[in-house]
């Protein structure tokens, strides 16, 4: 047995290991019959109707869209600032915006959580999407700074230049070369900024209360009180929704691919 | 700006005594030029020489120590960069990658609110003026380097500047489109009566494009002349060697008047030597490879300067081939075969270079201390 094929067989293995349960909980949901089993009882979009027609899964499904959304516009902004930040300060600064930066993925998520509800909670920021998106906009925010500083660290200085020369003030450069240059790094970390707050169930629990819930919430909640096929159709959504966020990603990626060597060609 | 002002021809550039230091070096040190209006300038010297920062500090990305720009008597140290009202081509074009070709041409003037339909006006003759007419559609990416380049150009234009910069503007070309754009920034700068200040490092291109050349070595004016002041009448050695090929020789004025000339050179006959052109003691004797003939030993005129020497290597560069030959002190001397007289001469023959007098420049030696790189005779040659 040569490496290419032990390669490939535990490439295999983890693939299994990774997408097998989301297969299979999504298979579950297009049972026919009243319980969670694999393999499915029949074939019916009963649970899906089910849950499309339910109040409250709608409900938690929109103040999820809702707090992904806004999440991800807080990321895009500060991520794009901050980015910009540490790519044109000096020395000690910069690397305080980078350690500003990158430290939502560091600190321990429960912790962050911990501290985002005693915070958040004297400020009027829990049971509501603006305090979550806040939180998840911080969450986010590694996404789009580590994005926009790889291209930023592409782009010819000269770029800039040219604008300045030919009588651009910094600020005019700046929306009219610069940030837009820099659109599709800033997009494809808002859309993974979104994909990570859409499915984000420690922090939103510590910031949820019993009328604001947003899906992973909801779902964590039902598990709890037994697996109803409902759940399956519900993470067959949340996956889609996912997926195609992710989608645009891979779409957006080649652009971005395509406009950094552009701007950088030496 | 009215249509008069569109013919107004470029300013005038005073630069007083700039220099820029990075630590205790200067990278421009003490710099002075008086450039008229309408004249193309061009700062030539190797990487290092000072000339790249000169242009920075006159763009404004950089600001001096020390010194003053004077644009049409006004100083310009103190204008933003946006407000200098300066044109400029970048080496690497620095085209907007996310703007189309007649967006580019029309940033500068949609900086300075020129209304719509006035850009669009001037866009088209911008493009008109670097052969680019059909393009302002296009993409950027869609375009080879030589457009890119000329878009480039037609965006430094486009709002009629006071100064045209020019940082390298053809190093990422190709050799034949080098030499056809060459004559087209030449003319277009002439006909737009544009004060160019020009950066490069190709002697070749500073020659053929420039009014006057600045030659900088080191952080310092070496000096500032036409082509053919600079060609035929180097002020020192660095500047010889720089613009050109060139046997340089290191001398010595004598006393009387006579020169003494090192590597083994019979120099003749003395007389010719006005040494008070370069004052006394140390020079640098300058003869041209195409000035040089070669013969068999002992063959010589008798009025001819000459150099016993070896042939080292024969090599065919462009029309001509060179000879290269070793004296016997181990200096390389370059003498270029006359095509109206081919030699018979093969690697290793003993041969005797030499030349008329008159065509050989004595100068003085820009640092008499670097005696390597003057007993050593300097060969430098046109980049082909």
């Amino acid at each position: 047995m040569n490496a290419g094929v032990s390669v490939r067989i535990v490439g295999v293995l983890i693939a299994v290991v990774l997408v097998v349960p989301t297969i299979v909980i999504c298979a579950t949901a297009f049972t026919g019959g009243s319980a969670v089993t694999f393999p499915p009882q029949g074939f019916s979009f009963r649970w899906i109707e089910d849950v499309l027609g339910d109040r409250r899964w709608m409900r938690a499904f929109g103040n999820s869209f809702a707090v992904g959304a806004l999440a991800a516009v807080f990321s895009m902004v500060a991520g794009a600032a901050l980015a910009l930040g540490a790519a044109r300060a000096r020395g000690a600064i910069a690397s305080v915006f980078t350690a500003v930066s990158v430290l939502p993925m560091i600190v321990p998520l429960v912790v962050g959580a911990i501290g985002f509800y005693l915070v958040y909670a004297r400020l009027g920021l829990t049971g509501n999407v603006v305090g979550l998106a806040l939180a998840h906009g911080v969450l986010g925010l590694p996404y789009v700074f580590v994005n926009v500083l790889a291209l930023l660290r592409t782009l010819d200085p000269r770029i800039e230049e040219a604008a300045r020369i030919h009588g651009a003030s910094q600020l005019r450069t700046l929306a009219t070369v610069t940030l837009p240059l820099l659109a599709p790094a800033t997009v494809i970390g808002g859309l993974l900024a979104f994909i990570s707050s859409w499915d984000e169930v420690v922090v939103a629990t510590f910031l949820s209360d019993a009328r604001f819930q947003t899906l992973p919430v909801l779902m964590y909640g039902q598990i709890r009180s037994g697996v109803e096929p409902s759940v399956s159709a519900v993470s067959l959504i949340v996956t889609v929704v996912t997926f195609g966020v992710a989608l645009i990603v891979f779409a957006v990626g080649p652009i971005r691919a395509r406009l950094a060597r552009r701007s950088s060609r030496s | 700006m009215s249509p008069a002002a569109d013919r107004a021809p470029g300013a005038t550039l005073d630069v007083r005594s700039i220099t820029k230091r990075y630590g205790d070096v200067p990278a421009v040190d003490a710099v002075s030029l008086d450039i008229e209006a309408g004249e193309f300038v061009t700062l030539l010297g190797a990487s290092g020489s000072g000339k790249t920062t000169l242009l920075r500090i006159i763009a404004g990305f950089a600001d001096a120590d020390e010194g003053s720009l004077l644009v049409d008597g006004q100083e310009l140290r103190s204008v933003p960069v946006h407000r200098r009202d300066i044109g400029m081509v970048f080496q690497n074009y620095a085209l907007f990658p996310h703007l189309n070709v007649e967006q580019n041409v029309g940033y500068p003037l949609r900086m300075r609110k020129v209304s719509a339909s006035e850009r669009r006006r001037r866009v088209a003759e911008a493009l008109e003026a670097v052969r680019l007419p059909s393009f302002a559609k296009r993409r950027i990416t869609e375009l080879s380097g030589g457009q890119q380049q000329r878009v480039a150009l037609a965006r430094a234009i486009v709002s009629r500047p006071r100064l045209l910069l020019m940082d390298e503007p053809l190093g990422a070309l190709d050799r034949n489109l080098r030499d056809a754009l060459q004559l087209e920034i030449s003319r277009l700068s002439r006909e737009l009566g544009l004060t160019v200040v020009n950066v490069t490092h190709d002697q070749e291109e500073a020659l053929t494009m420039s009014d006057r050349i600045a030659l900088l070595d080191k952080g310092r004016l070496v000096q500032f002349d036409s082509p053919d002041d600079l060609y035929h009448r180097p002020v020192d050695d660095t500047a010889a060697s720089f613009v050109g090929e060139s046997n340089i020789f290191r001398g010595a004025v004598r006393g009387d008047g006579s020169l003494d000339v090192a590597d083994g050179v019979v120099y003749s006959p003395p007389s010719l030597v006005d040494g008070s052109a370069v004052g006394s003691g140390a020079v640098a004797v300058m003869v041209r490879p195409s000035l040089v003939e070669i013969t068999l030993p002992g063959r010589a005129p008798e009025a001819h300067s000459r150099v016993d020497g070896r042939v080292s290597g024969i090599v065919y560069a462009g029309d001509s081939r060179k000879i290269i030959v070793e004296t016997a002190g181990g200096a390389e001397l370059i003498a270029r075969e006359n095509a109206a007289r081919p030699l018979d001469v093969g690697v290793g023959q003993p041969v005797t270079l030499h030349w008329d007098p008159r065509s050989s420049i004595v100068t003085r030696l820009a640092d008499e201390t670097a005696t390597t790189a003057a007993s050593a005779p300097t060969r430098k040659s046109v980049s082909a």
